[in-house]
């Protein structure tokens, strides 16, 4: 049959609600009156049938149907029950009326619950826009990055050099090889600079990853290919509707480091980006731009390396291809006399997250979070399975008699679970929105990077898939033990019972204790776990670090976005900019340095040191090192041991100096003073570099790390384009962060500060990881606490009301108020005493899984191990309490004319 | 048994239409029919509900066809009106006409 029938949705539903003696019939009728107008009017056909199928008459008819007389010529089995569906809504609206009739219960189930799932969708948002948001490419599995292996076997970035040669000697493996780095620039905004961050790709960037433009096109082969010819700029959709409101910006400038760029396309929705996962990247410009965007740093080896392997060469043999030409060009090097170890790695897609080094890290954080919001929501769990119990030894007549009704066990189990069911849908409503505020909260934190970025966390279908499928597991989860319970319990004896309500209850009970055990048992894990990262973080922000940490405006200078050549450029204006400070009222000091301390990371320079050979296998020696301006010592409070500081007369033209730290001097001479000897750089063997101080050890990447060999030189002997000046004095930061400005705009109105911060906040941003893990963990266990400790209340408070008879009884026999609440509190402290108890010993067991994210404190934290359960068990004694005072103050004449 | 509650107004009209349909009523031509003669449009789900009561009731009798393929090889189910179905729209107009007798529109006009 040629012609389409109806619409198949309509007829799947239309089955499921007419009632199976007329099933033939009626869609018959329907079928025919489709048939008829569907030719002519096919839109106004399937409106009709859809309209038809909605009918609210067969619920009507289903009841009419039900007492039929059966007329001749109807299947004898016509009659052979309700479709699933119809048995489902059935059971979906008694599950709404029956929630309903106890607003309360299900407004604290709900919320509970949403408390418990809230966290679990913030957490996957964003394990999931970092880590599985999948490649933003097409066929991902195709694709492998390249990393250089360094002296210390991590895996870093490459020259383009290597791009050249990959192109050259591996063009029968791989289709294209592109490459990419991420940097800071200046856009002009309405005529002020703001900071955005952008991506120089090499012009096949887009094609490698298989992506189209959303609007106007990429890159052309030509306009990479020759050195600060083509300013063309493609920006991000995201860039393209905050900045530009979404005009059509096709064919106009934007001015980026002083210069225009034209826009030529538009990059699809949803694309950030290769190099910084889970961060918006706002443009991308063309690698051969970097003359003029990033000048003089076209040697640094500071290129990611994605390529895509050809069709119909196994990924495998690729990697194999790249494994071939590391061992060619490390002989090539050799052959030169070379002793550097050159390994060149290829890492495909497929098996890497984000970075071969930084993805065991990242997902082990990454499980942490997910482990530590799954504990918090098998506590709300536990939670609601208490109450459903509870509910359920309270219905436990309604259930009796629906089953001495005939309802079936299956039954009445589907229709608890449905409750349970509608509860946990509810619970997955608030926590998404929870979660969704959370995220908000997330990101509006303060990233500890030089420049201000956005973070791309979507609301995407995974995660709406994430939240529904926890929500329906946790619906499962709380519902099923508590309907099978109550579906277990023989008729009969329940029908007797009537009127000695607390006989039938013990089962009941006790499987609620043990949940309360259980979720107390998880909340002293939390607890513990909340514990030893805020101990972490206070060890951490407890190390000196070496220099003086007392209030300071640090401004972070971006000579590249001011249109500066070189670094050379920089070192007029810095030296008028710190004179004017040196003379400004209220500043006591003030200095500049080319990499603030504690800044996760170093520049390098290559030495031969006469006497001293360099490390195995190596041509030179490697010095991690900064640049400083004269008096940096003095303002950031670093001791010279031995020698003098940098000085005026240190200029560019004065013969060259440097000083080294105690660290680098011990490494080289062995505790001789290093006062006198010679450096030479292999970039200028002519000039060798006399040391003439040695400063004291300072932390330069990371608080509390090993001594670091570091190497100061006087910044007009080793100019840089990017740095920071760091200013103290009597002035509040704000205001010292002001007259730093104020002497920069001076010396040049173009230097671009491109970020302004104070020391505090440095010191903040470097404990950044171990304070985002404390408040976290912190926050989900607090959540845990609260969530048990309203169980426990739950627990006793139910179980006073249900021995209030006996209360009655003892207080008539002459107990006191005292006993009564001695009793019910020893209750109480029991069940917390036992779960604290099985805590302390899962906290051991789980301490020594998290010593891998903790500084400065043992997983075996003695403090941490006794205060966390101790501070549960008083919480758990005033839950008790609680309920027990009310039992205290029964009637005992009331209490026993009750029930 | 005793005597079923008098038809409604809407039982009348499927009544009526199977009456005229004579050989021909089934859920669509009944559909077809009531809009032409009264303007209203019924879905199929709502006569079947009448249908089914008024055959409960015995005023109609009905019996299945054999399938056909423009009805995706369903059957359709004839309905006729019983001598009883007569009789009791019969009595139901009876009824109204008694009603309406010896009345006048207040303009004076027969309404």
């Amino acid at each position: 049959m040629s012609r389409p029938g109806p619409p198949r949705v309509a007829r799947w539903l239309l089955r499921q609600v007419v009632p199976v003696e007329l099933r033939g019939e009626i869609e018959g009728d329907l079928a025919e009156s489709y048939a008829r107008t569907q030719t002519e009017k096919p839109l106004s056909a399937r409106l009709r049938y859809w309209r038809e199928v909605l009918s609210p008459a067969y619920l009507t008819l289903r009841r009419e149907a039900r007492t039929m007389a059966l007329a001749p010529g109807a299947s004898p089995n016509a009659r052979s029950g309700d479709s699933l569906v119809t048995m489902f809504l059935r059971d979906l609206r008694h599950a709404v009326r029956v929630l309903r009739k106890s607003p309360g219960f299900t407004l604290i189930a709900i919320v509970s619950l949403g408390l418990g799932i809230g966290p679990n969708t913030a957490i996957f948002s964003v394990v999931n826009g970092v880590l599985l948001r999948g490649p933003q490419a097409d066929r991902p599995d195709r694709l492998v990055d390249l990393y250089n292996q360094g002296e210390s076997g991590r895996w870093f970035y490459s020259g383009y050099w290597l791009v050249e040669r990959l192109r050259e000697e591996a063009g029968d493996v791989f289709s294209g090889v592109s490459a990419w780095v991420a940097n800071p620039a200046a856009v002009e905004e309405n005529g002020t600079p703001t900071s955005i961050l952008y991506e120089l790709v090499t012009g096949n960037y887009f094609d490698v990853l298989g992506i189209a433009p959303e609007r106007g096109r990429f890159f052309l082969p030509e306009e990479d290919s020759t050195l600060g010819t083509h300013p063309v700029t493609v920006i991000s959709h995201a860039y393209w509707q905050s900045r530009l409101g979404g005009a059509d910006a096709l064919g106009t400038d934007l001015r980026i480091n002083g210069r225009p760029y034209t826009i030529i396309g538009i990059a699809p929705k949803g694309f950030t980006g290769k190099a910084l996962p889970g961060v918006q990247t706002d443009l991308w410009l063309p690698y051969h731009m970097y003359p003029h965007l990033s000048p003089g740093q076209e040697t640094n080896g500071n290129l990611g390396i994605t390529a895509r392997v050809r069709e119909g060469v196994p990924v495998a043999t690729a990697v194999a291809a790249v494994d071939a030409l590391s061992q060619r060009i490390d002989a090539d090097r050799k052959a030169r006399g070379s002793k550097n170890e050159f390994v060149l790695g290829a890492f495909p897609w497929s098996g890497m997250y984000l970075h071969p080094d930084l993805d065991g890290p990242i997902v082990a954080v990454a499980a942490l979070l997910l482990v530590v919001v799954g504990l918090v929501l098998l506590v709300a769990c536990i939670n609601l399975a208490g109450f459903l119990l509870a509910r359920a030894t309270d219905r436990r007549r309604e259930i009796a008699v629906r089953r001495a009704l005939g309802a079936g066990r299956g039954a009445i189990v589907r229709q608890l679970l449905i409750e349970s069911l509608v509860l946990g849908a509810a619970g997955g409503v608030v926590g998404l929105a929870l979660g969704m505020l959370t995220l908000r909260a997330l990101a509006s934190l303060n990233m500890p990077l030089p420049l201000p970025i956005s973070l791309s966390i979507p609301l995407d279908g995974s995660v709406l898939l994430y939240t529904a499928g926890v929500s329906l597991v946790a619906g499962l989860l709380f519902g099923l033990t508590p309907a099978l319970q109550a579906s277990r319990s023989p008729v009969s004896q329940v029908l007797r019972d009537e009127g000695n309500a607390v006989a039938g209850g013990r089962g009941k009970l006790s499987l609620r204790n043990v949940l309360v055990v259980g979720q107390v048992a998880l909340s002293v894990v939390l607890l513990v776990a909340a514990g030893l990262f805020l101990r972490s973080l206070r060890a951490t922000t407890a190390i000196d670090p070496g220099f003086d940490t007392g209030p300071a405006a640090i401004l972070d200078l971006n000579g590249q976005a001011s249109g500066y050549e070189s670094g050379r450029d920089m070192v007029a204006p810095i030296d008028a900019a710190l004179r004017t400070l040196a003379v400004t009222q209220g500043v006591t000091g003030a200095t500049f340095v080319t990499r603030v301390p504690l800044g996760l990371g170093s520049w390098v320079r290559f030495y031969d040191v006469p006497g001293v050979p360099p490390p195995e296998g190596r041509d030179n020696h490697r010095f991690e090192y900064t640049a400083v301006s004269p008096g940096y010592f003095d303002v950031m409070g670093i001791p010279i041991l031995a020698g003098r500081a940098f000085v005026e007369a240190d200029g560019p033209d004065a013969p060259p100096v440097a000083i080294v730290s105690r660290a680098l001097a011990e490494r080289l001479w062995h505790g001789e003073s290093p006062v006198g000897r010679t450096l030479i750089s292999i970039y200028d063997r002519d000039n060798p570099i006399t040391i003439v101080g040695m400063a004291d050890d300072i932390d330069v990447w990371t608080l509390g790390e090993e001594p670091r060999p570091y190497l100061y030189l006087p910044f007009p002997q080793a100019p840089a384009a990017i740095g920071a000046v760091i200013t103290r004095g009597t002035l509040r930061p704000a205001r010292l962060q002001a007259a730093t400005r104020d002497a920069l705009r001076a010396a040049d109105p173009n230097l671009f500060v491109q970020k302004m911060s104070t020391m505090d906040e440095r010191l903040a941003d470097t404990v950044f990881l171990p304070r985002m893990a404390a408040i976290l963990i912190g926050a989900f266990a607090v959540l845990a606490v609260v969530l048990s400790t309203i169980g426990l209340y739950g627990v006793v408070s139910y179980g006073v009301a249900r021995r209030t008879r006996e209360m009655g009884i003892r207080m008539s026999l002459g107990a006191g108020r005292g006993d009564v609440i001695g009793l019910v509190v020893r209750g109480g402290a029991l069940l917390a005493v036992t779960g604290v108890g099985i805590g302390i010993l899962a906290a051991l067991v789980a301490s020594g899984l998290l010593q891998r994210f903790l500084i400065g404190v043992t997983g075996r934290d003695p403090l941490t191990l006794i205060a966390a359960p101790l501070f549960l068990v008083v919480v758990a004694i005033v839950a008790a309490f609680l309920p027990a005072r009310r039992a205290s103050k029964i009637d005992p004449m009331v209490a026993l004319r009750a029930e | 048994m005793p005597a079923p509650a008098p038809p409604t107004d809407f039982e009348q009209q499927v009544l009526l239409a199977v009456w005229h349909l004579g050989e021909e009523a089934y859920g669509v031509t009944v559909q077809d029919e009531l809009a032409a003669r009264t303007g209203k449009s019924v879905t199929v789900g709502a006569i079947y509900v009448t249908l089914v009561r008024l055959e409960k009731k015995g005023w109609l009798a009905s019996a299945l066809s054999d399938p056909t393929p423009v009805r995706g090889g369903k059957s359709k189910r004839f309905f006729r009106i019983t001598d009883e179905g007569i009789a009791a729209v019969r009595e139901a107009r009876a009824a109204m006409d008694r009603l309406w007798e010896g009345l006048q529109s207040p303009s004076g006009t027969e309404g």
